[in-house]
């Protein structure tokens, strides 16, 4: 009797307790087992666009910009809408900060794009297209520096340049290739867009560039570069275009960003 | 087993898949973290080295054809550039470029995604790595390439294993801990039943004294509350008990010594008349003496008979007038009074009570024969209505009854003066008789009593008609 209450009330709950603490110590250590061997045994795909190595913000600028891009030169009719800069001064203020940051670059080398790039009187327009569910602004100006004073471009919602058209006094060609490189290093500090360059013309002179402009006389001269952007989803080009005129000597800088459609260049 | 062991066992079984569980979901989200993180940054890695070779291959196109020399070249510059492991190859075809570790298998790719997956690969005997492989395919420049990268992730289950180590050594130690906490815990819960059974066991042994401190208001200080109110109840019954067995051999006791003493003297004087010569005047005075303890037998037995009756009897009460019956008992005892010399008085309002005559008659004439054996001179029957209750009250002037025997009274046979009391033919039945004839009428008798200046008998009759309350 004696020795039957020593089992009950001493060594079967010890060998309970120990039961308990045993099965605590391997039932995590065997799940966990179990999923390792899962993990190890996983195979998956995951479609190309989930993958974001530039992040969310990346993405999210790029998406902006290819509707910017769609709404601009898509093929589908697009509308004009007369806005004033107090309904779009987020877009202007970035736009104009951009140009700062461009202008501010080329001073380095030497070319003065700030009364060019940035006009007092601006006459602003939304674009919007059924191509796009996005918009772009177009920044039109006449600044009053004859001849030159002709500035027009169209930007992102969040006032990145799609397409810009400046009419400047002449610079020479490696000038040129300076305001490119600026170009491109603008829009690496100001979006984190990064561009590698395919193409980079020599200076030369225009086959068919005869102007009907009465201020245009004699053949000019053309450069152009293009770069695509890391991922390859967009595609930046800069033509260059030089004339002389009866007055002087003046430029056109045409900047133009597309959809990358394809690799294969 | 016992209730402090079930719950020492069932709180460290709690306690153990608790811990045990936490161990697990710790690790288990921290594993799958980690791979998730690895597997995030590795695809886009992945991206990042397409783009890179992508780019390469378009900058070597500015320059001339992309031949499958240039590939390898852009391929080996892009490894060396990023530090990845990587394997370009045209698809379906050897790879062109590989820094990739022996052994490491090309995931499932496809044009649209990435494929990726987790294998383990041996490194030298018994080491093992793992490794993240990725896998996709992309067109440039007329060629259809395939991608492979690769990581190395033994980290990510080096540091789970890790983790998981640390995890189930702080899951000894809080189990080992817990468990002496609960240990300590248990004992203190059970404590106090602990405490309830010894208590409980000592009642069982005829200890009714054992009770037990009420400490807490929980279910526990509930228990022990009960515990005591019942300890007490059953004490009360014991002690009730008790006492009527005691009153019952007392009685018997008194009922055969009362029995003795004129049954002594019957025969004693019955055997002078059988066995001496004895004058006509002595033959008188010891036949005299028969005849009285006879009657003192007698009247002894009927008041025992009635004892007897009005235990077994249900009575039918009837309503009747009071003062009229109090009238009748003060005729019948008013003999009595004058052969004593006591002056007996009576005045009574008039009242409505259900009553049974004879027996109600009976009380007032057993209470009235006390008052007269009281040594006082004077003594009053008086009744009258107070509120709902009818008041009957017989007051005497004699020597009071003790305090200390109060109590005791109304037990049968008891006398407070045991000599005095025989020597007035008394056997201590009177006030029991009246007790229970008392209780028969819903009421009890109320004793003012004060030693040497007399006593007053209260007895009070819900008159008809009006609410029953108790008196």
């Amino acid at each position: 009797m004696k020795r039957r209450n020593i089992l009950t009330v001493v060594l079967l709950p010890i060998l309970l307790a120990a039961a308990v603490l045993v099965l605590g110590t391997l039932v995590p250590s065997w799940l966990l087992g179990r999923q390792e061997e899962k993990l190890r045994a996983q195979a998956s795909t995951v479609p190309v666009d989930a993958v974001r190595p530039y992040g969310d913000d990346y993405d999210e600028m790029k998406n902006e910009l290819v509707s910017g891009i769609r709404a601009i030169f898509g093929q589908e009719e697009y509308d004009y809408e007369d806005v004033s800069e107090k309904e779009v001064s987020d877009t202007v203020d970035a736009a104009s900060e951009f140009m700062q940051a461009w202008s501010g670059r080329t001073e380095q080398y030497g070319v003065w794009l700030e009364n060019d790039l940035l006009p007092g009187q601006v006459y602003l327009q939304k674009i919007t297209s059924s191509a796009s569910d996005g918009w772009a602004l177009t920044l039109d100006a006449e600044i009053d520096r004859e001849p030159y004073g002709i500035f027009a471009a169209a930007v992102s919602t969040s006032g990145i340049p799609i397409f810009m058209n400046i009419r400047m006094e002449n610079i020479d060609g490696d000038a040129v290739r300076d305001v490119w490189h600026c170009l491109l290093n603008t829009y690496q500090s100001q979006c984190g867009l990064s561009f590698n360059v395919i193409l980079e013309s020599e200076y030369g002179p225009a086959v068919d560039q005869a102007d009907s402009n009465a201020n245009v006389s004699g053949d000019g001269f053309v450069q152009s570069y293009a770069a695509v952007s890391s991922d390859l989803s967009l595609r930046l080009e800069l033509n260059w275009e030089s004339f002389e005129t009866k007055y002087d000597s003046e430029c056109w800088f045409y900047v133009t960003m597309t959809e990358n459609t394809e690799n294969n260049f | 087993m016992r209730f402090f062991t079930k719950l020492f066992l069932c709180t460290v079984f709690v306690l153990t898949a608790a811990l045990a569980a936490a161990e697990y979901f710790t690790v288990s989200a921290s594993l799958d973290n980690a791979v998730e993180h690895q597997v995030e940054s590795g695809l886009q890695q992945h991206q990042l080295v397409k783009y890179a070779i992508q780019s390469g291959i378009l900058n070597a196109s500015r320059t001339g054809s992309v031949d499958e020399s240039a590939l390898t070249d852009i391929a080996g510059q892009t490894a060396d550039a990023m530090s990845v492991d990587l394997s370009l190859a045209r698809n379906g075809e050897g790879a062109l470029y590989s820094n990739l570790a022996d052994g490491l298998p090309a995931a499932a790719g496809t044009d649209g995604g990435i494929g990726y997956q987790i294998t383990e690969r041996a490194v030298g005997s018994g080491v093992r790595s793992d490794w993240l492989v990725m896998t996709s395919t992309f067109q440039q420049s007329g060629y259809t390439l395939e991608l492979t990268t690769a990581r190395n992730v033994s980290a990510v289950f080096t540091e789970a294993e890790q983790l998981r180590q640390r995890c189930q050594w702080i899951f000894l130690g809080a189990t080992l801990a817990g468990a002496l906490l609960i240990l300590l815990f248990s004992w203190l819960l059970t404590r106090p039943i602990k405490r309830l059974e010894r208590s409980s066991r000592a009642f069982a042994g005829g200890d009714y004294s054992a009770r037990l401190p009420v400490r807490s208001r929980d279910e526990i200080g509930d228990l022990t509350r009960s515990y005591n109110q019942m300890a007490d109840t059953i004490e009360d019954k014991i002690n009730a008990l008790e006492l009527a067995v005691r009153q019952r051999e007392d009685f018997v006791a008194n009922f055969a010594h009362e029995l003795k003493t004129p049954m002594t003297s019957i025969i004693g004087y019955a055997d002078t008349l059988y066995q001496k010569q004895l004058t006509p005047a002595q033959v008188h005075e010891a036949a005299g003496y028969i005849v009285n303890e006879g009657m003192r037998l007698e009247s002894l037995s009927f008041k025992l008979m009635e004892l007897i009756t009005l235990d077994r009897q249900d009575f039918l009460l009837e309503e009747l007038e009071l003062s009229q019956l109090l009238k009748d008992a003060y005729e019948t005892a008013f003999p009595a009074a004058l052969k004593r010399g006591v002056k007996l008085t009576w005045s009574a309002g008039a009242g409505w009570a259900r009553v049974e005559y004879d027996l109600f008659k009976t009380l007032l004439l057993n209470l009235l024969d006390n008052a007269f054996k009281s040594g006082g001179d004077a003594v009053g029957l008086n009744g009258a209505a107070e509120g709902a209750y009818y008041a009957v009250r017989i007051t005497d002037n004699g020597r009071g009854i003790p305090a200390d025997q109060l109590q005791r009274i109304t037990e049968a046979f008891y006398m407070v003066d045991k000599s005095r009391s025989r020597r007035e033919h008394g056997a201590g039945l009177g006030l029991a008789l009246a007790a229970k004839i008392a209780a028969i009428h819903g009421t009890r008798l109320e004793y003012d009593t004060e030693e040497g200046r007399g006593t007053t008998v209260t007895l009070r009759l819900a008159l008809c008609g009006e609410e029953e309350d108790e008196p």
